[in-house]
């Protein structure tokens, strides 16, 4: 009797332990994973600091030197301000041509719906390198040379999409009743537009021309093609990458990885703000 | 005025900018590098034609063909290994992490980096697989290795290694989203049933889960499929892929009609893959509402 | 008496095939309270919004105090309009909604203060002035809603369907206080509604509307006491509705038989025919219960059957007569004092009912539903 009693418990036991030790397997993979995501910007930040031309272990000593050598580079300087003036560009398109393109879909029923909203999202599905090669025969047609200005229209018309869909997301969960209400009391539409519906899209038109700034900033494959006499910052990077390793990338690039986490982290506070707002 | 005529043009006003965009600035573009793909090239000019020589070229010309392989082939092993190392971490958020705050906080931390900087991101792995980074480094240091080995940068391999770990995150989004809709109370059941964890995953989860893995699978390869940022950073001779032949074309080559029309042959791979992949996810979708 | 809305000939269709209203023509009074009573799908919200200016007429005209507003934005009319969801904006608080009209309209902000003041301290609100309408129960929405709506002093309010979220106590408090308010401002109310007791509660004139058009259009009583169809003898209250065939014809009245029973009722206007089948429409509480067929006042029509049922009410009872036809005769007797419990009869029992012919109706039987 007390035997067939003790069997009864270890078949119990034996199964929740196989869990528990399934569990930590799982536990263990999903830490390594996450480990493996974040080792290669930790050797990023760490070999900035590093006093060493090569990024090579045992490390030797604290140094600002490479930030410094940043701070001095009027080449590296220049292409900042070049990404600057770019994605600031760009970003005024995205938001206005991205939330005109949200309400057309959300609102107006027009001829070549379904085309347009294929073509939009055509740029982030198609590999960034098409979009900026045909883009770059047009302008080569249409005589203009590459310029700053023509890596603005590549950017503009890659990351428009992003504005669209968050935008229109928000749109679709609006209560157009507020709407009606407005001109019910007696708003003209811009008035309806200015104090009612855009007070409500506001954190998605935010939240996604943040997105979409960051991602200019950063912008290679369209930007390859489109690039005529001054460089953006990656572009600068791609360039210096090419003769070799310098370390002040590694200062650069940890100073670029710090701004954008924050940028993000704040863009996804607001676009996941947006989500719930009601 | 009459009302339909001022909602006629109040539409109008909407709709124009952003069609107008779409038709100069995507649809225009994508039509000039069709046409152009059945140019011949004379070299250093192209002169207009209709001709399939281009296309010709491409699959038959192992120069071509071959990189068109290598780039299906090292798209799809990173499509897979993104898939192997993102589905426990998401299923882990998922399942086993129960504040939901603290769910939220891991999974921006997975989702972020991805906005940061692609290149310095590749760039780093650069700096830790050659001879002279971080891996030999510390191998040597430790003592496995007497001296450094170029094994680890410069080929097949590392170009993978690069391409998972930024797609990862990639991954993760849609899998996080299609596991997070099932309803727990569908496990839950199974297990009342009296079915294993594991044969409960391979039989409910997993299944469900797909229109997930689907389109993680699917935007990853498309995306991997046409890189040429890696390639440049950490690919070496054995590893370029078919963009930076494009790229080449566009470049010192001077063959813009071969360059379009590879440009085209890539458009035509990746359209075929996610409408398969639409279809797939169509023919088992599930209405779990 | 001026009238204040005209509406000629109003149509709308959606796509190629849905008439939602058809050429409805309707005058309202100033200062009266009209209701257009239907159920979902009648046509009823799409007439007020069509008033208000958020759906375009089809065909017809819309006059508002003589002018044509068909043609006009809701921003260019003088009509305000409650919402059935309130519609409150959610990122203002209680007072910048109140005010937002006066807003928009220009009002300088000294005035606007005070008369949202004093619009709040007449709904009772004033000291929720400052919480946002996630804060607020929904009647307090409601309120919140109508001061809304009545800062601006519009010549017509339109309500639609204002009350379907309240719950059942809430909802009847409302209808009384939105009756004296109405009778108070003396302003013109619209008021859309699926709920017939609402309507017969508040109204001056009663618009039943069947699929897009009106079935009919009156006082409550006349709706009630001498139903135009026997779609609104059922809509308003309930009826017995009986099968029957004309015996007689008379210039004003006729004779009815169904099974072995004949009764006499008024024309109401209506032309008959002897053989022709009719469908007569009796309300329960007009029906009295007698002793016997002798004890039946005089041209009182009588109607003998078994007693099916009999169901407590609390201050009435219900009871199932059956008189020969597939469905029961119902006859609701009020109980007044207590003596009157002791009449209540048997299952089973025969038993006679008198009705006043004058609270018969009778409809040709291929009339409108």
């Amino acid at each position: 009797m007390v035997a067939l009693a003790q069997m009864d418990r270890v078949s119990l036991i034996a199964p929740r332990l196989r869990e528990r030790a399934g569990d930590n397997l799982l536990w263990l993979i999903a830490a390594g994973t996450m480990a493996f995501l974040y080792l290669p910007i930790l050797v990023l930040i760490v070999f900035s600091f590093n006093d060493n031309r090569v990024t090579t272990l045992p490390l030797r000593g604290f140094t600002l030197r490479w930030y410094q050598a940043v701070l001095d580079n009027a080449d590296i300087q220049a292409a900042i301000v070049n990404s600057l003036y770019v994605a600031t560009a760009a970003t005024a398109i995205t938001v206005v041509l991205g939330t005109t393109a949200a309400f057309a879909l959300d609102r107006v029923d027009f001829p070549g719906k379904t085309a347009f909203r294929r073509l939009i999202f055509l740029p982030i599905a198609l590999p960034g390198l098409v979009t900026g090669i045909a883009m770059l025969n047009l302008f080569r047609l249409m005589g203009l040379n590459l310029s700053l200005e023509t890596v603005i229209l590549g950017h503009a018309t890659a990351l428009t999409v992003i504005v669209v869909t968050q935008v229109f997301a928000r749109l679709q969960r609006f209560n157009r009743r507020l709407e009606e209400a407005s001109g019910d009391l007696g708003a003209r539409p811009w008035q309806t537009f200015l104090f009612v519906t855009f007070p409500n899209i506001r954190s998605a038109v935010i939240g996604s021309a943040l997105l979409s700034f960051t991602l200019s900033f950063d912008e290679i494959p369209v930007t390859f093609f489109l690039t005529g006499r001054d460089n953006t910052l990656p572009m600068y990077i791609y360039s210096t990458l090419r003769r070799g390793i310098t370390p002040e990338i590694n200062a650069v690039g940890t100073i670029i990885v710090v701004l954008s986490l924050g940028i993000i982290a704040l863009s996804i506070y607001l676009l996941h703000n947006s989500q719930k707002e009601d | 005025m009459k009302l339909r005529t001022r909602r006629f043009i109040g539409s109008s006003a909407i709709v124009s900018p952003p069609l107008l965009w779409t038709l100069v600035f995507l649809f225009t573009p994508y039509l000039i590098l069709f046409t152009y793909s059945f140019y011949l090239t004379k070299f250093p000019m192209f002169v207009p034609a209709f001709q399939f020589g281009n296309y010709v070229l491409i699959f038959t010309d192992p120069q071509y063909f071959q990189v068109l392989l290598r780039t299906v082939k090292i798209a799809s092993i990173v499509s897979v290994s993104a898939l192997l190392l993102a589905y426990p971490l998401t299923y882990f958020l998922v399942f086993k992490v129960q504040r939901p705050g603290l769910r939220a906080a891991l999974y921006m931390a997975v989702i972020v980096p991805l906005w940061v900087s692609y290149l310095l991101r590749a760039y780093t792995w650069k700096t830790i697989l050659g001879s002279e980074g971080v891996l030999n480094s510390f191998l040597v240091w430790s003592g496995i290795l007497s001296e450094p080995t170029d094994i680890f940068l410069y080929n097949q391999f590392s170009m993978v290694l690069t391409l998972t770990y930024i797609y990862v995150p990639f991954m993760v989004m849609p899998l996080y989203t299609a596991l997070e809709k099932i309803p727990r109370s569908v496990v839950e059941a199974s297990k009342d049933l009296g079915v294993g964890p594991l044969r409960t995953f391979f039989k409910i989860t997993l299944p469900l889960s797909m229109p997930g893995v689907i389109a993680g699978t699917t935007f990853t390869f498309c995306l991997t499929f046409g890189d040429f940022v890696a390639a440049f950073l950490v690919g070496g001779p054995n590893g370029f892929m078919i963009a930076n032949i494009v790229q080449a074309q566009f470049g010192t080559a001077l063959n813009w009609p071969l360059g379009a029309a590879l440009s085209i042959v890539m458009l035509m791979i990746v359209l075929t893959v996610i409408s398969l992949a639409d279809r797939l996810e169509r023919a088992g979708r599930l209405d779990l509402a | 008496m001026p009238d204040i809305i005209q509406l000629h000939s109003l149509t709308k269709t959606f796509g190629n095939d849905i008439v939602a209203v058809d050429k409805i023509d309707l005058t309202v009074g100033e200062g009266e309270f009209v209701t257009l009573l239907g159920p979902s799908g009648c046509g009823k919200t799409t007439t007020l919004r069509m008033i208000a200016g958020f759906e375009i007429p089809t065909r017809g005209r819309i006059y508002l105090s003589g002018d044509d507003v068909t043609e006009l934005p809701p921003y260019q009319r003088h009509v305000n309009t409650v919402f059935q969801d309130y519609a409150l904006f959610p990122h203002m608080n209680v007072s910048e909604n109140v005010g937002y009209g006066l807003r928009v309209g220009g009002v300088p902000k000294g005035e606007i203060v005070t008369m949202v003041t004093d619009m709040l301290n007449m709904v009772g609100l004033i000291d929720k002035a400052s919480h946002r309408p996630n804060q607020l129960s929904g009647g307090e929405k409601q309120r919140v809603a109508l001061a809304r709506a009545l800062v601006r002093k519009p010549k017509v309010l339109l309500l639609d369907e204002p009350l379907s979220a309240l719950d059942a106590k809430l909802r009847g408090a409302m209808q009384v206080e939105l009756k004296h308010l109405h009778k108070k401002l003396g302003i013109t109310f619209l008021y859309v509604t699926h709920d017939q007791t609402e309507a017969m509660v508040m109204s001056d004139r009663i618009v039943v509307m069947d699929r897009g058009r009106i079935a009919q259009l009156g006082t409550p009583t006349e709706l009630y006491d001498h139903p135009a169809t026997p779609y609104v003898a059922n809509f308003l209250g309930s009826s017995n509705m009986i099968a029957s065939r004309v015996v007689e014809v008379w210039p004003d009245g006729v004779r009815l038989r169904f099974g072995v029973c004949e009764i006499v009722c008024g024309a109401n206007g209506q032309r008959f025919t002897e053989g022709e089948r009719v469908t007569v429409s009796i309300r329960p509480e007009k029906v009295a219960v007698v002793d016997d067929r002798g004890s039946a006042p005089d041209g009182f029509n009588v109607i003998e059957g078994v007693v099916r049922d009999c169901l407590f009410h609390g201050n009435s009872y219900r009871i199932e007569v059956d008189i020969g036809q597939d469905k029961p005769f119902i006859v609701d007797v009020q109980l007044r004092t207590g003596a009157d419990r002791a009449v209540m009869p048997e299952p089973g029992s025969a038993v006679a009912m008198t009705i006043d012919p004058a609270n018969v109706n009778a409809f040709a039987a291929g009339a409108d539903r």
